[in-house]
C-alpha cells in the first residue's frame, strides 16, 4: 500500500492541535471556509480542518470533503517528514535538505489505482461539481491551490504548486503557471504547436506536496524525488487521458487531467497570495479539463494562503536551501529561520557564534545569491533565539546603529529587488542586511540574564504545577 | 516591484488592480472580480498607475 492522505489523517489526534472535523454544511465559494479559518487564526488555534459536507459550485451537496490548514504548524510538518513533533527548529530544515537529495524510483500499477475508483469524462467532467474555496474578498473567484504535474517533452515529470482559477465554465479554467521549469515546459509544447498535458493533484500524503517545493534542477524526475520524501516508491498509474504517456499518482485523492492549448491565455487573479497581498490581475494559460478522477469518499486539499497554513511551505524549503549552501561557508552559523512574520517569503534570521568582522554582509550576499525572493536578512548573536521573534526584534531595536548597521545591498540586487514580485516583494528598493549583533567595537551594555544554575534548579512545575 | 494599476469597474464600481505589462497597452479586456463584467482599460471609471519614480506621484488618481 502506498503512502496516502487518509493514512496520514488517521494518525492525527482529534482536536485543536490535530484534526478538527466540521459536520455542518458550508459553502466554500461564499467565503464560509476562510471565514472560519480566520477566526481560528485570531485565536491562534491551528488545527487541520476537515469540512465533511461542503456544497459544490452549483450549491448542491457534494461527495467531496475539503481539508485545509494542514500545514499551519511546524510540528505537523515535522511529523509529515518522519520527525517528532518537537523537531520544529533547524532539524526540520536539515531533514528537508536531506530528503531533497534522496531519490526513489516509482512503482507502476497496471490496474486498481485508488484514484481511478471514480472517473468522470466528457460532460460529467464538470468543474462546477467540485466544492472550491473562494478565499478572499477581492479574489477573482473560487480557486484551487494545490500541486500540478507536467511532463516535459524530454520525458521527465515536474511537480509544483500553482493556482487554478474557476472561470464559470464546466471544462475550462486558467492555471497560474509561474515556476521557471513549468513555464519552460509550456513554451516547449507551444513551440511544437501541441497542447501541454497537465494534471492538478488535489490531495495526497502531505509529504508529496511538501516535496514538490524542493527546487530540483531541470531534468530531474520529480516523481523519483517525491519518493525520497515519502520514504518509499511513489505509486503511479497510467492516466485516463494519455495512458502510459503520462503517469499519475495512483494514491492521490482527486486528479483533474487537462491540457494547456498553445498560445491561449485568459485573465486570472486577483488572489490573496502567500505574502498577504493580492496578486494583480494578469494573463495566464487556459487549462482545458479532460477528466476528473477520484477515490471513494474523496478529499480535496486547499491552502489558506497568506496565513499560517502557507508560511511553512515557503519557509522550510528556504531554510533547507540555506542550511545546505551556507553552513560550509560559515561554520559558526548557529541557527537559520525564515519567520512567519515575513510570510515565509521576505525575511531570514540567522544567528552566529563569535561573529567575525565583515561576516554579516557576506552572509547577506550569500543568502540573496541563493534565494532571490528573500528581501531582508537579520543577523544576530547565538544567544538570540531566531525562532522567538520577540527576541530577534529586541536585538534589532537594541544593537544596530541606523547609520551603519542597516546595509542595503546594491548592484544586481538593487536592480531587481522584487524580481519575482506579485508575491515576495517589499517597497524597500533593495535587499537589506541588518546587523543586529551586539557591538564589539565600542564599549556597550550587556543583556541581562538569570544565572543558568538557578534556571536549572528552579523547576516551574515544582512551584506552579497548574501552569 | 511589479508595476500595477488600480482600476474601477464601470458596471459595479468595484476596485481592483492589474498587471501593467499585461493590460495597460493591450486590447485584452479586464474582468471585474466582483461582478465578472469584462471591460477595456479605457472604460475604467478610475485609473491609478502612480509609481515611486513618477515626478508627480503626489497627484491624486485620475478620474475619468
Amino acid at each position: 500500500m502506498g503512502q496516502d492522505l487518509r493514512a496520514y489523517l488517521s494518525r492525527l489526534a482529534p482536536g485543536v492541535s490535530g484534526l478538527t472535523e466540521v459536520d455542518r454544511s458550508v459553502s466554500p465559494h461564499d467565503f464560509e471556509v476562510t471565514a472560519l479559518l480566520k477566526q481560528l487564526d485570531d485565536r491562534q488555534k491551528y488545527p487541520a480542518v476537515l469540512f465533511k459536507n461542503p456544497v459544490d459550485l452549483y450549491n448542491q451537496p457534494s461527495p467531496f470533503q475539503i481539508l485545509t490548514n494542514l500545514y499551519a504548524t511546524r510540528s505537523r510538518c515535522a511529523e509529515m517528514l518522519g520527525l517528532s513533533s518537537d523537531d520544529t527548529r533547524g532539524s526540520l530544515a536539515r531533514r528537508y535538505a536531506r530528503l531533497s537529495g534522496t531519490s526513489i524510483a516509482p512503482d507502476v500499477l497496471s490496474q486498481d489505482a485508488p484514484v481511478h475508483d471514480v472517473i468522470w469524462t466528457g460532460a460529467d467532467a464538470d468543474i462546477g461539481r467540485l466544492p472550491i474555496v473562494r478565499h478572499f474578498a477581492m479574489d477573482m473567484g473560487p480557486t484551487l491551490t494545490m500541486t500540478h504535474v507536467m511532463r516535459a517533452p524530454e520525458g521527465h515529470y515536474n511537480i509544483s504548486f500553482a493556482k487554478t482559477f474557476y472561470k464559470w465554465h464546466p471544462s475550462e479554467m486558467v492555471v497560474s503557471i509561474h515556476t521557471r521549469d513549468m513555464s519552460r515546459i509550456v513554451r516547449e509544447y507551444a513551440a511544437r504547436g501541441e497542447p501541454a498535458p497537465i494534471i492538478n493533484v488535489l490531495g495526497h500524503h502531505p509529504a508529496f506536496h511538501l516535496g514538490s517545493l524542493a527546487p530540483n534542477a531541470w531534468g530531474v524526475n520529480d516523481y523519483e524525488a517525491i519518493g525520497g520524501f515519502l520514504n518509499q516508491p511513489l505509486r503511479l498509474a497510467p492516466s485516463v487521458t494519455w495512458g502510459d504517456r503520462f503517469m499519475v499518482p495512483a494514491d492521490a485523492e482527486v486528479i483533474i487531467e487537462g491540457e494547456i492549448p498553445p498560445e491561449r491565455k485568459d485573465v486570472c487573479d486577483p488572489f490573496g497570495e502567500v505574502a498577504r497581498l493580492y496578486q494583480a490581475q494578469c494573463l495566464r494559460p487556459i487549462f482545458q479539463v479532460k477528466a476528473i478522477t477520484f477515490r471513494r469518499n474523496p478529499i480535496i486539499q486547499d491552502i489558506f494562503s497568506g496565513f499560517a497554513d502557507s508560511f511553512p511551505l515557503g519557509a522550510i524549503p528556504k531554510e533547507a536551501g540555506l542550511e545546505t549552501a551556507l553552513r560550509p561557508l560559515f561554520p559558526n552559523i548557529s541557527e537559520i529561520h525564515v519567520p512567519s512574520s515575513g510570510c515565509g517569503v521576505y525575511v531570514c534570521y540567522i544567528s552566529l557564534r563569535d561573529v567575525q568582522d565583515g561576516q554579516v554582509e557576506a552572509i547577506g550576499q550569500a543568502v540573496f545569491g541563493r534565494i532571490g525572493v528573500l528581501q531582508c536578512v537579520v543577523v544576530v548573536d547565538a544567544d538570540i533565539d531566531v525562532f522567538n521573534e520577540a527576541d530577534v526584534l529586541w536585538a534589532i531595536h537594541t544593537y544596530p546603529s541606523l547609520k551603519d548597521d542597516f546595509l542595503p545591498l546594491t548592484g544586481d540586487f538593487a536592480k531587481h529587488p522584487g524580481e519575482r514580485s506579485g508575491f515576495g516583494t517589499t517597497r524597500w528598493g533593495s535587499k537589506v542586511v541588518i546587523n543586529a549583533t551586539r557591538p564589539r567595537h565600542i564599549a556597550f551594555g550587556l543583556r541581562s540574564e538569570i544565572p543558568a544554575d538557578a534556571l536549572a534548579r528552579m523547576k516551574l512545575s515544582d512551584f506552579m504545577p497548574n501552569i | 516591484m511589479e508595476r500595477i494599476f488600480w482600476t474601477e469597474c464601470p458596471s459595479c464600481n468595484g476596485r481592483f488592480y492589474c498587471n501593467h505589462h499585461d493590460f495597460r497597452q493591450s486590447e485584452v479586456k479586464l474582468m471585474c472580480p466582483f461582478c465578472r463584467e469584462r471591460f477595456s482599460v479605457q472604460e475604467s471609471v478610475l485609473l491609478d498607475e502612480r509609481t515611486d519614480s513618477d515626478n508627480d506621484s503626489s497627484q491624486p488618481a485620475q478620474q475619468k
